[in-house]
């Protein structure tokens, strides 16, 4: 039996952020949180820490929010929850503590970091990454507090099958709070991937300093430690009872399995085969994960934090791209692994679990195959193997559809990810000169991605105004609808030279509509309204007639 | 389903944009323009400027075209085929935002680059797209009270268009029906 202590003695997060978040479908079922705070209150005998409010009821609400997509609402509901848990406790002797401190019931503490939890995956999902880090951190702090791991080693029940679901109950939460923490650094990373390109896209050479290239590769050194402490503390089994609320529970058996992990290694892997240059330590987390559990304490200690020796040396582009191939390669392998390993959990609990649970088990697979499928499908596309990846997302999309609200956030990826594919496969129509295929495939990606935008853009779905990624989809809106219009010509084009008279002919028309929307109606005194002085009509002087300047022999 | 929505798709989204502008643009039958788009250089602009020319922002569209012209010219020296695209697109930004005497300079510029490629025989693409630079110009003279040029154009044009595309094209008679206009803007004048 692997004491509490130990789990949480060797839980080495980062000294800076931890970020967290339960992937944000599997946040949304939070349930563990708070079924959690029941179990250990009973087995704790600690103090209730509901008088003014029901945690059940917050429970849900707190749910339902995520589930919904409301974020902000989420958020003030969550720091109402904390204020009013710290609020019940403030006033809390302590009791064999230090002098002064106010000593907290180990299951209050464990509902509070539950919530920084909820919250950090709140702000994530807003796309604010660093009040994520941030609330992240504190949640880390709060389970790395002394006090905190001396009340849970002193009140561990003796009981050996009471001690298991105390320690699954502490678990659930820090396998949590790793999850949550690697995903807000993967997703730093892939915020600076998407910079460098952005760079590439408006023409401009990618210039990474040497502070922003060590910063990078601190971070895969934190997902990479994060990922192995994840593996380690799964690789401990726990039998988990099924009359248990949080033990026993669809999730909490989907999370002790290793699926995801595998899911992250698998993410980090595309991350880094988008960076310009090779991470000089890029050795495969899983397998040192695997040699560390064998033969050190968990954690792994420094050494297997080390980054392994580099000799610094100018890599080519042939072999960046022969390291990126590989790294590919790899996200693949970990992703399916992680398909395979959800597949099998699910039914190994199905053949245990009541028959109401199979819902709850069959939605499980549905997030974990969803959340698989996005980054499966965006490696398949940088493998051009369009059949693959259009069958994949679709059936991303479909899973999603069935466990989401309809206008959840969370599904406009999906939708971005299948509008980025119908725009290639719209291409390569096009390019085959099938225009038919071509428009509707561009047709398809403009409605997606419409879908998306609408999504990210309603009122009640709170996703960060200020992110990058709404210019960015209006502009993918623009080139959609631009391929689409020259698919639609093209297909009524007989032939190449037909499209190009069919193009100026669009001109004209297009010239003629704005004559006539530009020519103003003749008013009362007979006289054309461009011959007032004060005429509004009048289009001003062009500022600066670039083109014409610009071409201009 | 996971994430701050799409920071990952958007970077393939971008290498997709450029790649999709690889595939075809207008003029897509011209390498030039196909070579255009494919220049790291070039392409952020002239998918800028399309972007600006679809959401009505003429002069910034205009803006973009003129710093890839630049960067074209300097890359490839003056009047070269790079250019086409690049002057085309400008011609039709100001033709149809009814700039009908700033066109008039880069349809010209064009027309002095494809006239060349058109005299070769067996050519219809090219013959087609200078037609269709010659129509547009033609209008453009005829908007300018410049008759004398746009009657020329216009029966370059038709010309063209009958001999590639026959004379019940729909390019062929809109060209007659200009140049009708023209010479009856001329006879007056």
């Amino acid at each position: 039996m692997l004491p509490v202590y130990f789990l949480l003695d060797g839980l080495c997060l980062p000294t800076a952020p931890v970020g967290s978040r339960t992937s944000g479908v599997r946040s949304a079922r939070l349930c563990p949180v708070f079924a959690l705070v029941f179990a250990a209150a009973v087995f704790l005998q600690a103090r209730p820490a509901a008088a003014q409010f029901d945690l059940a009821v917050e429970r849900e609400l707190l749910g339902k929010l995520l589930q919904d997509g409301h974020y902000k609402q989420a958020l003030a509901e969550s720091r109402r929850v904390e204020e009013a848990l710290v609020g019940q406790t403030a006033g809390t002797p302590a009791k064999p503590g230090k002098k002064g401190k106010v000593t907290r019931p180990p299951a209050v503490t464990v509902a509070l970091v539950e919530l920084l939890i909820y919250r950090g995956t709140v702000e994530r999902r807003m796309g604010n990454l660093d009040a994520a880090e941030k609330t992240l951190t504190e949640a880390y702090k709060q389970v790395m507090d002394p006090e905190f791991q001396r009340l849970i080693r002193v009140l561990a029940p003796a009981d050996k099958e009471q001690l298991e679901q105390y320690l699954v109950g502490l678990k659930l939460p820090l396998l949590q709070l790793l999850d949550n923490g690697t995903e807000v650094l993967i997703d730093r990373l892939r915020k600076f991937n998407y910079e460098c390109q952005a760079q590439v896209a408006a023409g401009a050479a990618v210039e990474i300093t040497a502070e922003q290239k060590q910063e990078i590769e601190s971070l895969f050194q934190r997902v990479d430690m994060l990922v192995r402490t994840s593996i380690q503390e799964r690789q401990y089994p726990l039998t988990v009872s099924p009359d248990d609320p949080a033990a026993g529970s669809p999730w909490a058996r989907m999370m002790l399995g290793q699926a995801r992990p595998y899911r992250l290694i698998g993410m980090r892997y595309l991350e880094a085969s988008r960076l310009p240059w090779t991470v000089p330590f890029d050795a495969d987390p899983a397998s040192k994960a695997t040699e560390d559990a064998g033969g050190s304490k968990a954690g792994g200690g420094d050494k297997a934090r080390q980054p392994e020796a580099v000799v610094e040396r100018v890599e080519t582009p042939v072999e960046r791209e022969q390291q990126a191939k590989s790294q590919r390669r790899r996200a693949v392998g970990y992703l399916e692994k992680s398909r395979d390993l959800a597949r099998q959990s699910i039914e190994l609990a199905k053949s245990v679990e009541h028959a109401e649970e199979k819902e709850v088990f069959l939605q499980e697979e549905a997030r974990i195959l969803g959340e698989t499928g996005i980054p499966l499908t965006v490696l398949a596309m940088f493998g051009s193997d369009a059949a693959s990846a259009r069958k994949l997302i679709d059936q991303t999309v479909e899973a999603l559809s069935s466990t989401e609200q309809s206008n959840h956030p969370e599904l406009a990826r999906p939708l971005m990810v299948s509008a980025e594919l119908a725009m290639q496969e719209g291409s390569a129509a096009y390019a085959a000169k099938d225009f038919v295929t071509a428009e509707k495939k561009f047709q398809q990606s403009v409605t997606e991605l419409r879908r998306a935008k609408s999504i990210l853009e309603a009122d009640d779905s709170e996703f960060d105004p200020d992110s990058p990624l709404h210019p960015v989809l209006a502009d993918l809106i623009v080139k959609s609808q631009f391929q689409q219009g020259q698919s639609r010509q093209g297909a009524s084009a007989a032939s190449a030279a037909d499209a190009a008279a069919r193009r100026a002919l669009a001109a004209l028309a297009r010239s003629e509509n704005a004559k006539k929307s530009r020519t103003p109606a003749k008013p009362a005194d007979g006289k054309p309204a461009d011959e007032k002085p004060a005429d509004a009509a009048k289009k001003p002087p062009a500022p600066a007639k670039p083109a014409t300047r610009a071409t201009a022999p | 389903m996971r994430s701050t929505p799409c920071v990952g798709a958007i970077v393939l989204l971008l290498v997709l944009a450029a790649s999709i502008g690889r595939a075809e643009t207008p003029a897509a039958t011209d390498p030039a323009m196909q070579e255009l788009l494919a220049d790291a250089e070039t392409a952020p602009e002239l998918t800028a400027a399309l972007q600006c020319r679809d959401s009505g922002d003429d002069d910034a569209a205009l803006a973009h075209l003129r710093r890839a012209n630049a960067t074209v010219k300097k890359k490839h020296g003056p009047n070269n085929l790079q250019q086409l695209p690049i002057l085309e697109l400008a011609g039709e930004i100001l033709f149809v935002g009814g700039r009908y005497a700033e066109a008039v300079t880069p349809f010209e510029r064009s027309v002095a680059i494809r006239e060349p490629l058109a005299a070769e025989d067996n050519n219809k693409d090219q013959k087609v797209a200078l037609a269709s630079i010659l129509l547009l110009l033609g209008k453009a003279y005829a908007e300018t009270g410049n008759a004398g040029n746009a009657v020329s154009a216009l029966t370059r044009a038709v010309d063209l268009f009958t001999a590639t595309l026959g004379e019940d094209h729909e390019a062929t008679q809109v060209a007659r029906r200009a140049l009708a206009t023209a010479s009856a803007g001329k006879g007056a004048g």
